[in-house]
């Protein structure tokens, strides 16, 4: 299958699941239809033989949670000179209206820093333990640690308990994608 | 089997589900042909558009501005050329207009243009700019805000008469098109300020262009909606769409030069004319830029904060609109690091002679030919430079008037090849009341964690409470601290809150084992319930402080005290 069939075919099966996964990082749609495009491109920009749609979506997703990080990384650099009123480092709560739970947990998430954002959301929507998010993050376990105890303290406090056991998978026989 | 242990569901565990299926993920289609088109460049070996560039437009929009036959203009175009190409100059002004629900143009006048300073041109490669976007009506003032979004530029080199490039991924899109999309966006107010960065796209090949010498016109169009807020209130309400064109910007690519040609801030550049802007006798401009704070030691890879200073050094009263300043680094001479892409927020200064005001300014340590690379360990010159648009007496751009740019420098600064990473720091906390004290006491837990050491103490005598912070690393680490805030705790939760100190953005740098102390009080706190009671309690600290380009926040405590008087 060449590369643009994999594309089409990637873009007309896993879309909405690649954009629902950057839609839970940025918190605002826009942002994320942004994100999705980003990854794509940078998947699709490198030649590689026998690159299936189950291939790319990885690499995708991969290149979706980098692009997250780095682009925070970015816009941290100005904290200590960010005059603006009324606008903000992190991304805004979409405006989109939302219903009950699925509210909730995207206005969590919000309030979440971008590594903790990240952090929360491959351990505890994607079922990473630890050490598989320390290592898609490239952070040590110990730091990982950090950004979910800070994370999972203010996720508790609008969502109710979390697990707190970091070596077993949350989901008992879940399939992971 | 594996056996798991008790666990409460979890609350996350449906949301990436959930997003898939929401609303906006249902609406969401990839623009396969986009993603095509932007990755065979890619693939192709050209300079990447940066992974920050924000293309401000809703998914699936078309370019709706009418095409030219073929030939047009002279200017034969390739098969994927963007569809900007197609347009006269003039058609692309043509479509530029405001319309609300009832048709009409509700009084407002909308303006967009390409901030002078953020422009970074390339004669092959990737170019940076700015635009910013006004709206103005004459009652606004006194019936609410304006605020609303950019929901497409385009940015266009013209000449001759004709469009001869396309800035990657900026798009077009015309009032009759902007009427029919919903866009998702958080309304910002007034400036709306688009930062972008990318390649530009010749009309002749459909590739990345490579400009020939000569001089040409940069010109952006923005569509913006936007709408007035009631005072208070952050939804604006009467909805209007507008797109304007921007004046053309005049930007020159002289012969023979195959770098970037942008100014003495450019990579590459040589530090001649930022020695000329630097010294009063050889630059003429009125205003004079300073330093009063800039570190002499910072770690690769990480922000660079500096407070300078702007004096007007003439005769006569001036008022001026600036930006945050560029800031690079010089090596042998040569432009090597810096700028990087700049927050394009406009700065009004109202200076009699001889007066000064602070300015902020700072950049990332990284290399300027591959801004994700950090500098090299050793010894650089740090250069400022500001350009100054002179207003007239309505607050205006000043039209018989040039801007003025200033330089300041150089300062020696040495760049160390270890840094505080960002994932070794604690986060941001705000401490408030009900702020428990288990969180509290496992931030202070995180915060001894890190290369930084921090005690807190207390004075009775003056119901003073100090934070002494002490570099325990071994590399210097620049703080520029926010505030101190201080929080009595009950050993439950925080109950009082005494004074929270504000600091100016004052750039510190500790050398390893040197210290220094910040001071708040918490006598005479107010409760978070009434008044507090008599007798003893747990007093945290809590110093906001950015540490190397980091945001952070310190813990410290608890520090029993004594509260006599109610």
């Amino acid at each position: 299958m060449g590369d643009d069939d994999v594309l089409a075919t990637l873009a007309r099966e896993r879309g909405r699941a690649l954009f629902g996964y950057a839609y839970l990082l940025t918190g605002q749609s826009h942002a994320a239809e942004d994100l999705v495009q980003e990854a794509l491109v940078r998947t699709f920009a490198r030649r590689r033989a026998g690159f299936t749609p189950d291939d790319a979506e990885a690499y995708v997703r991969r290149a979706i949670l980098t692009t997250f990080l780095d682009d925070a990384r970015r816009r941290q650099r100005w904290s200590g000179v960010r005059h603006l009123l009324g606008r903000h480092d992190e991304p805004a709560r979409d405006p989109a209206p939302a219903v009950g739970a699925v509210l909730d947990v995207r206005a969590a998430l919000a309030t979440l820093a971008p590594q903790e954002r990240a952090a929360a959301v491959l351990r505890w929507c994607e079922d990473l333990t630890v050490p598989e998010v320390a290592a898609r993050m490239g952070l040590a376990d110990g730091t990982v640690r950090r950004y979910l105890s800070t994370a999972g303290h203010k996720l508790e406090a609008l969502l109710g308990p979390l697990p707190d056991d970091e070596s077993v998978p949350l989901t008992p026989g879940r399939t992971r994608s | 089997m594996t056996e798991h242990h008790d666990q409460p569901r979890n609350p996350l565990s449906d949301a990436l589900s959930a997003a898939e299926h929401s609303a906006a993920a249902r609406a969401y289609e990839v623009p396969v042909e986009l993603v095509r088109t932007r990755a065979r460049r890619r693939r192709a070996g050209r300079t990447t558009a940066a992974a920050g560039a924000l293309a401000l437009v809703v998914a699936g929009v078309a370019v709706a501005v009418p095409r030219l036959a073929d030939g047009d203009g002279g200017l034969r175009l390739a098969a994927d050329a963007p569809a900007q190409c197609s347009v006269s100059p003039a058609q692309i002004r043509a479509g530029d207009g405001v319309v609300g629900a009832d048709g009409g143009d509700g009084g407002w006048v909308v303006e967009t243009r390409v901030v002078p300073g953020t422009l970074q041109p390339a004669r092959q490669g990737r170019w940076a700019m700015a635009v910013s976007t006004t709206a103005d009506m004459q009652a606004a003032d006194y019936l609410g805000t304006p605020l609303g979004g950019s929901i497409a530029t385009s940015v266009v080199l013209v000449r001759d008469g004709a469009v001869v490039a396309v800035l990657d991924g900026s798009y077009d899109m015309s009032l009759e098109e902007a009427r029919s999309v919903a866009v998702d966006m958080q309304p910002q107010p007034f400036p709306l300020d688009v930062d972008l960065a990318g390649t530009f796209v010749s009309c002749e090949t459909g590739e990345d262009a490579v400009l020939d010498a000569g001089t040409y016109q940069l010109v952006a169009t923005s569509t913006i909606r936007f709408g007035l807020a009631a005072r208070g209130s952050d939804v604006p309400g009467d909805l209007h769409d507008a797109r304007s064109t921007s004046e053309p910007l005049q930007v020159v690519v002289p012969a023979g030069s195959s770098t970037p040609l942008a100014g003495p801030t450019t990579c590459g550049a040589t530090d001649d004319e930022l020695r000329d802007l630097a010294d009063p006798q050889t630059n003429p401009a009125p205003l004079l830029l300073s330093a009063s704070s800039v570190p002499r030691t910072a770690a690769s890879g990480k922000n660079l904060s500096l407070q300078l200073a702007v004096t007007n050094d003439g005769p006569a009263h001036i008022d001026a609109r600036t930006g945050y300043p560029e800031v690079v680094l010089v090596r042998d001479g040569v432009v090597v690091g810096g700028p990087g892409p700049i927050e394009a927020i406009g700065i009004d200064l109202s200076l009699d002679p001889g007066a000064s005001t602070p300015l902020d300014a700072g950049t990332l340590l990284l290399s300027c030919t591959d801004d994700t690379t950090p500098l090299e360990p050793g010894d650089y010159e740090v250069w400022a430079l500001s350009t100054f648009t002179p207003l007239g007496p309505d607050g205006a751009r000043e039209t018989d008037a040039d801007d003025w740019s200033a330089a300041a420098g150089p300062w020696p600064l040495q760049v160390t090849g270890d840094a505080v990473v960002d994932d070794q720091m604690p986060g941001l906390l705000e401490m408030t009341c009900g702020t428990s004290a288990d969180e509290l006491a496992q931030w202070a837990a995180i915060t001894q964690e890190s290369p930084l050491a921090v005690e807190a103490t207390a004075a009775p005598a003056d119901g003073a409470l100090s934070v002494t912070v002490t570099n325990s690393g071994d590399v210097p680490v620049t703080l520029l601290p926010d505030h101190l805030s201080a929080g009595l705790s009950d050993g439950e939760q925080v109950v009082g809150m005494g004074l929270t100190a504000m600091y100016d953005a004052t750039t510190t740098t500790l050398q390893p084992g040197e210290s220094t102390t910040f001071s708040t009080t918490y006598s005479d706190p107010e409760g978070c319930d009434g008044p507090l009671s008599t007798g003893t309690y747990d007093t945290w600290a809590a110093l906001g402080v950015t540490v190397d380009g980091t945001p952070s926040t310190l813990v410290a405590g608890p520090v029993p005290v004594e509260l006599a008087t109610p």
